[in-house]
């Protein structure tokens, strides 16, 4: 493990070479005047955070409009995706009333059902958060489902002999054995969350984010769409960097080696 | 009722399971009968894959078994009141050693400072104290087994059920920790079954050595060595005897 630490420690030059070549080729193709240079997009972006009003406000309020629709939307498909997933691997009655519905409704994607969600709910923040929760919620339910299926039989063993009954064998052994699962299935909900925020923003939305990228496209500000394109990128990227250390924080089991 | 009578713990009588092999009936266990008795330490010697481990799941009702009965003669619902250890060491990697010791307390409900105590008497007696709060992760093979049977010996249980604890170790530690069991079961005397394919192993530990025939699985023969304690396998008695029961298994195979 260390060894390998050592021998591979140089591999961070390589990362850096490669987006350095990945900005070198987007310069490149700029010229052809088809997209805006990494340059102007970053003094855009500047520009934008000076600016009093994109569309129709300032572009702090998108950022925060889009965040919060993001991290409530997350929190809605963890609490209703485990809740599911735990019903479905838990109790095999309940699954077999639930799966075939669950698999007819599932492959229909969120953004084909914005027109009933508008008929339903209207133009507003509801039909937002329901457009993500639609889409997300699926890996963390299929997730936990899986992992609650195929927890290790020699723990389920020892929990039966050390005298567990249901609920905890399911709280002692079978959910803390799905937890990589679970996590796994949020990290991917996370991602489709940002996917999710974007679609439904250009369609039902005054702000946000998908909204800014919307309203440049109209007024045929690419330079904004581009550099609204980095903001998604940076929230992504800064989402994923805080579950990974909630993972770390509620895991701490996970990643250990004998030392 | 005679002494002996009043002596027995778990009584096997009959025992037939057999699995459906893609429509052949396949016998792992043909008509097992035995006993075991009061704070003995039993050993069920056969060699490897003669369901010894379908023997003990049954012993454990973590199996059903085909004909047959296995009766504990205080009548005790079984889970929850034995201790198991097993082979690949089943600890819950997400709890520590003292949390993965007092399980069985826990699902008791027993209040936590209580369920504490318990813990950490039998985590010394096992010879870990400074590790209760470690994950199974940090520790060693060996370790790892003796967390295992700590959490067997803190079910509070007078049996355990040893299911070829140490087939998963190096040989060094292997003997090391046969005469740690041996020094912990003679610390707190407790009934133990332990199920191995070693013959060495075997005539170390046991008060009682059944050995089993190898598919189906039957009662050969029991031995009682008169060995004292620590045995010491250069011994020309154990040597004996290990040659005596040696040509017994080539029969049975």
């Amino acid at each position: 493990m260390k060894k390998n630490r050592s021998r591979y420690s140089w591999c961070w030059i390589l990362s850096i070479l490669s987006v350095g070549l990945f900005l070198f080729a987007w310069y490149r193709y700029a010229q052809s005047g088809r997209m805006p240079n990494p340059w102007e997009a970053i003094v855009e972006l500047v520009k934008m955070f000076e600016m009093k009003r994109v569309g129709s406000k300032s572009l702090v309020v998108h950022i925060l409009s889009s965040m919060k629709r993001i991290t409530l939307g997350f929190v809605f498909s963890c609490i209703f995706g485990i809740t599911l997933g735990l019903i479905m691997g838990w109790f095999k009655k309940i699954r077999a009333v639930i799966q075939p519905i669950f698999e007819l409704i599932r492959p229909v994607p969120g953004l084909a059902w914005i027109p009933l969600f508008i008929l339903w709910m209207g133009i507003g923040e509801k039909t937002n958060i329901v457009m993500i929760v639609w889409g997300a919620f699926v890996p963390i339910c299929l997730n936990t489902y899986h992992g609650l299926t195929h927890v290790d039989p020699a723990l389920v063993k020892a929990g039966k002999v050390l005298g567990a009954n249901d609920a905890q064998m399911l709280l002692n052994v079978a959910l803390p054995d799905s937890i990589p699962a679970i996590f796994a299935g949020m990290r991917t909900s996370l991602g489709s969350c940002w996917m999710a925020v974007v679609a439904s923003e250009m369609i039902v939305a005054r702000s946000g984010l998908g909204y800014v990228i919307l309203s440049a496209m109209e007024s045929n500000n690419y330079p904004m769409v581009v550099s609204t394109m980095i903001l998604i990128a940076l929230g992504c990227a800064i989402y994923n960097f805080i579950f990974d250390q909630l993972e770390r924080l509620l895991c701490p089991w996970q990643n250990l080696r004998k030392n | 009722m005679s002494m002996a009578e009043s002596q027995k713990k778990l009584v096997v009588t009959n025992v037939r399971k057999s699995y459906d092999l893609k429509g052949k009936q396949l016998c792992v266990l043909d008509g097992i009968n035995l006993e075991v008795r009061e704070n003995e330490f039993l050993v069920l010697f056969g060699p490897g894959q003669c369901g010894k481990t379908v023997l003990m799941n049954i012993m454990s009702q973590l199996e059903t078994m085909d004909e047959g009965s296995v009766v504990f003669t205080d009548g005790r619902k079984v889970h929850g009141n034995i201790g198991v250890v097993f082979q690949q060491y089943a600890l819950m990697p997400w709890k520590t050693v003292i949390e993965n010791v007092e399980m069985n307390q826990k699902f008791k409900l027993v209040k936590r400072q209580e369920r504490r105590k318990n813990a950490r008497e039998f985590i010394k007696l096992v010879g870990l104290e400074g590790f209760e709060d470690m994950y199974p992760a940090q520790l060693s093979g060996g370790m790892k087994q003796r967390v295992g049977i700590a959490r067997a010996y803190a079910s509070n249980s007078d049996i355990i059920f040893m299911d070829e604890p140490f087939g998963a170790l190096d040989a060094q530690t292997r003997y090391q920790m046969q005469g740690e069991v041996l020094r912990i079961w003679q610390e707190r005397k407790v009934t133990i079954v332990f199920i191995t394919n070693n013959i060495e192993e075997a005539l170390f530990l046991g008060d009682r050595i059944i050995l089993l025939s190898n598919k189906p699985c039957k009662v050969v023969e029991e031995y009682v060595p008169h060995l004292p304690r620590p045995r010491n396998n250069m011994d020309p008695e154990f040597l004996k005897l290990r040659d005596q029961i040696t040509g017994k298994v080539d029969l049975a195979l």
